[in-house]
């Protein structure tokens, strides 16, 4: 049966074969060739004959049922162990297997998503959800990706301290290394004076 | 220039995949930017009529249309999904009782829920003009 453009009503139809790729968190790009119709009156393209859409579906599941294997092995890499996630989220026993098995659903998928990116979610529903516990979670985990940017950018740091009866002098000098293009390096030193209340910053 | 079509009626028509058509432009920019990945995920977010106060922008004519004696118009609407402030065009061939989306995307224009002092320029406006 010829194709009929569902724009315009035309039979002067060409095919176009087209290779797809689509980012899948945490796992391999999903990739597909698309059946892409051309209408050679009206110009339009899309799937007309509705073929697209158990490829698609195909290759993302694909992605998925990978991502979620890639997942676990970072999380066990971690050190965070299988039995621990369930009981922290008071899942059944094994249920975790099922899903490496390719037994998962979206809202698992989601889960364990989240669980990648924050695996310190895990310590807080071990927690009970307490509040307290995850405000101190999500400051300790700041400190973190602070620390880690100045461990990495700054060459040097020192800090001063000073008190006498009235002033607290806090000095503080980071020597911060600039990433350029050019593989030109500039280094700056910043340096932040508190003074009884009032800050300065000086470079 | 008011809608040239129901909009209730494009809604209804998303419940039949055969009824819609998506230009492959469309379904990539709504792959991309909400994550619908096929078809028939875009459809069911329209007929489920989640989209956020679609507004309606401009009625135009089509103007590729190769069949000179039917006429046919594209409805532009704006519509909040979440964060994402969108943008949906779509037409109707009454010939093939087909409706075709054109254009599923993220909205050029900017985002009015960034502008919370707008509404207020205009009060304070207004006031000036008063006194």
């Amino acid at each position: 049966m010829d194709t009929i453009c569902p724009s315009c009503g035309s039979n002067n139809i060409e095919q176009e074969v087209c290779k797809h790729r689509l980012p899948v968190p945490y796992g391999k790009p999903a990739e597909w060739d698309e059946h892409i119709m051309h209408c050679k009156d009206c110009d339009e393209k899309g799937d007309f004959d509705n073929l697209n859409d158990d490829l698609v579906e195909f290759a993302i599941k694909k992605s998925k049922d990978q991502s979620v294997n890639a997942i676990l092995d970072r999380l066990s890499d971690l050190g965070i162990k299988i039995a621990y996630i369930e009981r922290a989220l008071e899942l059944p026993s094994r249920t975790i297997s099922r899903w490496r098995s390719g037994k998962y659903s979206a809202s698992s998928l989601a889960l364990l998503r989240t669980i990648r990116t924050f695996p310190w979610i895990l310590d807080v529903a071990d927690a009970n959800f307490d509040k307290k516990f995850a405000e101190k979670k999500i400051i300790e985990q700041t400190w973190h990706l602070i620390y880690d940017v100045i461990d990495k950018k700054t060459n040097n740091a020192s800090v001063k301290v000073d008190i006498d009866a009235y002033k607290v002098n806090i000095s503080a000098s980071f020597e911060i290394e600039k990433e350029l293009p050019k593989k030109e390096k500039i280094v700056t030193n910043y340096q932040y004076l508190c003074n009884a209340g009032e800050c300065h910053a000086s470079t | 220039m008011d809608p040239a079509y129901k909009l209730e009626e494009f809604i209804l028509a998303c419940k039949d995949i055969l009824r819609v058509a998506v230009r492959d432009r469309a379904q990539k920019d709504a792959r991309d930017h909400f994550k619908l990945n096929t078809k028939k995920e875009l459809l069911r977010l329209i007929s489920a009529n989640v989209m956020e106060s679609l507004c309606h922008i401009n009625t135009k004519l089509w103007e590729r249309n190769p069949n000179l004696h039917n006429i046919i118009m594209i409805d532009a609407y704006s519509f909040y999904s979440g964060k994402k402030f969108g943008y949906v065009a779509f037409r109707y061939n009454i010939t093939n009782d087909t409706w075709f989306i054109k254009s599923f995307k993220l909205n050029r224009e900017p985002d009015p829920r960034n502008r919370p002092f707008e509404g207020l320029e205009k009060l304070m406006a207004l006031r000036k003009l008063e006194e």
